[in-house]
């Protein structure tokens, strides 16, 4: 099951004109400032905005190909979509709101409400079958979208900003939730966000979208390590590592890491915590020495720059060891410390620069 | 800072207690006038339950056909956009402005015996439509249709119209989403509405006597009984009147309930 979309529309002031592909099982993220064209691609997908020209293929199939004529309605795409504020129908109970796909597609009442009541308890909200949705919390009405959008098992699922609604301590959950039902879902997911730690925590990989143009492809890790513009650097030029915090520690996860560290890898961190984490450093606050520095910053370890990329003025260097990082320096900073591919260096970086964020 | 409170200033007041005799004092008359003694006598009697049942009957008409044809192009006044779409809901809004006797004049002249329409609809069917209950229908529809076309396009206007894409892509066609999502979303729009049209129905005067004339038991509607009672027996009037009344005030209360969220 793939996903080829060649873009090419103009909606308002915005031209789209972006090129994805998705490979079978795949969840991508669209990330890119307001206004880039996010929410527009995922319209052509949804079916809700026909494109001026290109083509849209699922799976073998054409949803969209204005040169041949083609354009399969939203109502007849085997397409998903959870929108921003959800959308859910406020005039229908919550059993109601998810059996709604089915009934559209013929099902019978009595099934539907059967379906969509399993599928309401597999969620631990049974006791709000019967409600009107305006009683439900943000994190419940999200969970109801998803239910709505997944009960009639699409083979593309397109979330909006599926987090912009909920407050920080709901999304941490939301997110998890929502990771559980894309685990479970065989599908092709897109997901739209402006937040990084959707994309980190849900997507195979990104798509960096400005101005209707695609700018960046690739997993998460390669746009830190090698931002296409400086835009990309300042939007998803993070480094972000999970890891699982104990008070004022952070034991990085094996599972990203390039190979099993046979020195501690762990973070200081300035706010004590608890549980799963994403560490957040952003390549400015790493500080690279030739020598073992004598620092204020908790964080030092020795490592070897793995490779260099130079965009602007400016340069990324990656380098692996315990704690694979990103920094940002300046060209001159690169002349002056002699720095190359292979040459062993020393890296800090202070507490107070590492944000942590519930996972 | 010295604490001031500050008082309305009195021409407001003043201006505003003259609008209040203007609106209430009729009212005020009209329930003293009462012939509250035989009232029921009144009310019962042969020619206003005629008249009352007449006029109940070609208002709920009027509703059911302003509702009907009302909608659609509420719908269309809405989501089409053609070239003339302004005039056209100018147009349509007119009879809300038009004096009801220039109503029935032009109901006349489009339906009536060399009518427009009423020309061929007698030469080649032999349908006659004034002076009968139809015609009463269709004069109350003409004046009331408006009224609903208005609330409800206003409504269609203002709605989430991403409710109407969420439907969609949960698989449902243009009829579905109409029927599940979007006659729902506007339904107190529409039930307000059509409760404004059936008052205005109720109360049609000018073009149903223009129009249709005032025909005992054909075309004779309760206002037209209540003007026709004053010359003879005024008690009946002012009993009848008090029905008319009664049935407004009712309207007005589940409306206001329905427009302050009081329901």
């Amino acid at each position: 099951m793939t996903l080829t979309v060649a873009a090419q529309v103009q909606a308002g002031s915005l031209g789209l004109d972006a090129t994805v592909e998705v490979e079978p099982g795949e969840t991508v993220a669209i990330v890119g400032p307001n206004g880039a064209g996010k929410t527009t691609l995922l319209r052509t997908l949804a079916g809700l905005l026909p494109l001026d020209s290109g083509r849209i293929d699922l799976d073998g199939t054409v949803l969209d190909d204005p040169a041949a004529d083609v354009l399969v309605p939203a109502e007849r795409r085997p397409v998903g979509v959870v929108f921003q504020d959800y959308l859910l129908f406020p005039h229908l109970s919550v059993t109601e709101n998810v059996a709604f796909g089915l009934r559209s597609r013929g099902t019978r009442r009595a099934r539907a409400r059967r379906v969509a009541r399993d599928r309401l308890a597999d969620l631990g909200m049974t006791e709000l079958a019967d409600a009107p949705v305006h009683v439900l919390s943000g994190g419940q009405a999200q969970r109801v979208a998803l239910a709505r959008a997944l009960v009639t098992r699409p083979r593309l699922l397109l979330l909006d900003e599926p987090f912009a609604a909920l407050d920080a301590t709901g999304r941490a959950s939301a997110r998890r939730g929502v990771r559980r039902d894309l685990d479970a879902f065989d599908g092709i997911a897109v997901l739209v966000t402006h937040d990084l730690l959707d994309a980190a925590a849900l997507a195979d990989r990104i798509v960096v979208l400005e101005a209707g143009r695609v700018v960046q492809t690739g997993t998460l890790a390669d746009a830190v390590a090698r931002p296409r513009s400086d835009y990309v650097a300042d939007l998803v030029g993070t480094n972000l590592l999970r890891g699982h915090a104990r008070g004022d520690r952070v034991v990085l996860d094996h599972a990203d890491l390039p190979t099993t560290p046979r020195e501690p890898n762990e973070l200081v961190v300035a706010d004590a915590r608890d549980g799963p984490v994403f560490a957040s450093i952003h390549p400015h606050a790493v500080t690279v020495h030739r020598n073992r520095p004598e620092t204020s910053a908790r964080n030092v370890w020795s490592s070897t720059i793995a490779g260099i990329e130079q965009y602007g003025g400016r340069a990324r260097i990656r380098f692996d060891g315990p704690v694979p990082l990103v920094a940002e320096i300046t060209e001159a900073a690169i002349r002056e410390l002699g720095l190359g591919v292979g040459v062993a260096i020393w890296v800090s970086v202070k507490a107070t620069e590492i944000t942590v964020f519930a996972a | 800072m010295t604490r001031r409170v500050r008082r309305p200033p009195a021409l407001p007041l003043v201006l505003a207690g003259g609008a209040l005799i203007v609106l209430l004092l009729p009212l005020l008359g009209l329930l003293t006038r009462a012939p509250w003694s035989d009232l029921w006598a009144s009310v019962t009697s042969e020619d206003a339950v005629r008249a009352l049942r007449l006029s109940i009957v070609t208002s709920l008409w009027a509703t059911f056909l302003a509702v009907l044809l009302g909608v659609p192009l509420a719908w269309v006044l809405a989501r089409v956009d053609f070239p003339g779409r302004s005039l056209v809901r100018a147009l349509t809004l007119l009879p809300l402005v038009l004096p009801p006797v220039v109503g029935g004049v032009a109901l006349l002249s489009a339906f009536g015996g060399r009518g427009l329409l009423g020309g061929p609809l007698d030469d080649w069917f032999g349908i006659q439509l004034t002076f009968s209950t139809p015609a009463v229908v269709l004069a109350e529809t003409f004046v009331a249709m408006p009224f609903l076309v208005i609330t409800v396009e206003a409504a269609l206007r203002s709605m989430d119209r991403r409710y109407e894409d969420a439907a969609a892509t949960l698989g449902a066609g243009r009829a579905t989403v109409f029927r599940r999502v979007t006659m729902p979303l506007v339904a107190p729009a529409l039930a307000a509405g059509a409760a404004l049209a059936w008052a205005r129905a109720l109360g049609e005067f000018g073009a149903t006597i223009t129009f249709a004339g005032n025909v005992e038991g054909e075309t004779r509607t309760a206002p037209l009984a209540v003007y026709l009672l004053l010359d003879h027996d005024p008690t009946a009037a002012v009993a009848l009147s008090l029905v008319l009344l009664a049935v407004c005030v009712v309207v007005l209360i589940a409306l206001r309930g329905r427009w302050l969220g009081l329901r």
